[in-house]
């Protein structure tokens, strides 16, 4: 019996994602446990968006169901959700927490990773207006989240003590966040400015860790126009371009880009608003929330550049 | 020299846009240049567009995560519905290129109803019913949305014709049908979208 096959019975995956997280050890599959959550089944994903991965766990927000959706990353089976309250997008995980940006409420929830919620980032309600996207580096102890009505990215530690605030007077319709945490860089996708008259307004602008810009890897020098999904790796920008429907990688350090994953269709390695992406840093293996699809896509080393 | 193919580029994508859309194109530019949906230089696909469908490209910004502040996604039958299941996407109730003049004379909003015709005014292509009229307008501050006649009117002006922007489709729905069977009083002068969000499928 394979790996996988074996892995499809939902009391041995159960099991098999306790053991892989030991905190959810006692949260029974399919059981809500946010303040007004439900319970039984699991509801189906039906608009994937924000992505985080946590060892062998990916966590998925989708806004119209109000989960996060727990998927083990092998084999891309739901073992777990909690339901959020309003409108979840952004995720993030550090420390056995779990933080997730509400539209809804204008904050960053702190939960537990049996999905008690616990906190919130910088205090409750309306801080953190439209907390489209999050990253997180534990080491240093910051989290970063965009604000797409305040057009910024806010800083934090992760006890939720404010910092700094990044890109205020630059950014003009940031929506993502990644951060390369060996060189202390934060790339930051812009829409930039629907106005423009003539030629592409997006870019990804980066910044150090204390909000210094530092260079911008232009929409019309990289062929993007809809920046809707950041990871880095090994030096490697990936990028989701939601209107493209495909991935593009990029040197993160010159801009040059250096090859594409997917493009836009309904088939196995399509995509049709991809709204994220995420690279395992030991397998190579690319995970993009492929939004029309309902689905999360997994390009199997995709990672890997020449 | 640059400067001067722009322009030319510029006025050349017009002229495209003319032709495949016979309306105007002033709430288009009023809040979006036309670059930032067609690629003059390095389109993919027909009509200056990447490739991508149109739902994507519209939901890039409207949908999960995107920039603007008007969330929406497509409109998806109840399950508990009358009808079988359906799928209604953006372009079968919006002309993203201008709101244009309805059949009682006023204006729509919201870029609602398209020229189906060749007569310039706001219609659908219903899934049941043909081609129809919708009137989509403001009639009045109800905390920035538009009401009352906008979205269904319970035959307002008396003309027998049920036109508002959700009932024009409808004929197996609980209320407001386009046409006199079934209840017309329900909530009427309601914004419906406050229980049936755009964002939500128009669900409740």
């Amino acid at each position: 019996m394979n790996r996988s096959r074996w892995l499809r019975s939902a009391w041995i995956r159960r099991v098999w994602l306790a053991i892989c997280m030991g905190p959810i050890l006692f949260l029974p599959v399919g059981c809500s446990r946010e303040g007004a959550g439900g319970s039984g089944e699991i509801p189906v994903m039906v608009s994937p968006a924000r992505m985080a991965m946590n060892g062998g766990s990916l966590f998925v927000s989708d806004c119209r169901t109000k989960n996060i959706y727990i998927m083990l990353r092998d084999d891309l089976s739901v073992g777990g959700f909690f339901r959020v309250e309003g409108t979840p997008l952004a995720v993030g995980i550090a420390r056995n927490r779990v933080y997730v940006g509400n539209e809804a409420t204008g904050s960053v929830e702190v939960y537990s990773l049996p999905g008690i919620r616990l906190s919130y980032l910088g205090g409750a309600g309306g801080l953190i207006k439209r907390p489209s996207d999050l990253a997180v580096d534990q080491q240093a102890d910051r989290i970063f989240v965009v604000d797409g009505f305040d057009k910024n990215v806010k800083v934090y530690d992760l006890n939720g003590a404010a910092i700094t605030t990044i890109g205020t007077g630059t950014l003009l319709n940031p929506t993502v966040v990644a951060l390369d945490t060996a060189r202390g860089e934060v790339f930051v996708a812009d829409y930039g400015n629907v106005n423009q008259a003539f030629g592409n307004p997006a870019g990804v602008r980066v910044f150090d860790y204390a909000g210094a810009s530092l260079r911008t890897i232009t929409g019309s020098s990289g062929g993007f126009s809809r920046p809707q999904g950041l990871a880095i790796d090994d030096g490697h920008l990936f990028l989701a371009d939601a209107f493209l429907g495909q991935i593009l990688v990029f040197d993160a350090a010159t801009g040059t880009k250096v090859k594409t994953l997917g493009s836009f269709g309904a088939g196995p390695g399509q995509l049709q608003l991809p709204l994220d992406v995420v690279v395992d840093p030991v397998t190579k293996n690319v995970y993009v929330t492929n939004n029309r699809l309902a689905r999360v896509e997994v390009f199997e080393k995709g990672g890997m550049v020449p | 020299m640059n400067r001067t193919v722009c322009i030319l580029a510029a006025a050349f994508a017009a002229l495209t846009a003319s032709f495949l859309s016979p309306g105007p194109v002033r709430a288009l530019i009023a809040n979006h240049q036309c670059s930032y949906c067609h690629n003059v230089h390095g389109a993919t696909a027909d009509v200056l567009l990447n490739a991508s469908s149109v739902e994507a490209l519209c939901l890039t910004c409207h949908g999960p995560g995107g920039i603007s502040t008007l969330k929406a996604d497509v409109h998806l039958n109840d399950r508990n519905s009358n009808y079988p299941a359906f799928r209604i996407t953006c372009r079968q109730c919006h002309d993203p290129h201008d709101n244009l003049p309805n059949w009682v004379g006023g204006t729509n909003i919201k870029t609602v109803g398209s020229d189906q015709d060749g007569t310039g005014l706001a219609r659908i292509t219903t899934p049941n019913s043909g081609v129809r009229n919708v009137a989509f307008e403001s009639r009045g501050p109800d905390a920035g949305q538009p009401t009352l006649h906008s979205f269904a009117d319970n035959d307002e002006d008396g003309n027998l014709y049920y036109d508002g922007v959700c009932e024009t489709c409808h004929t197996l729905t609980r209320f407001h049908r386009n046409n006199s069977s079934g209840g017309h009083a329900h909530n009427t002068g309601e914004t419906c979208t406050r229980c049936h969000g755009h964002v939500d499928n128009f669900l409740q």
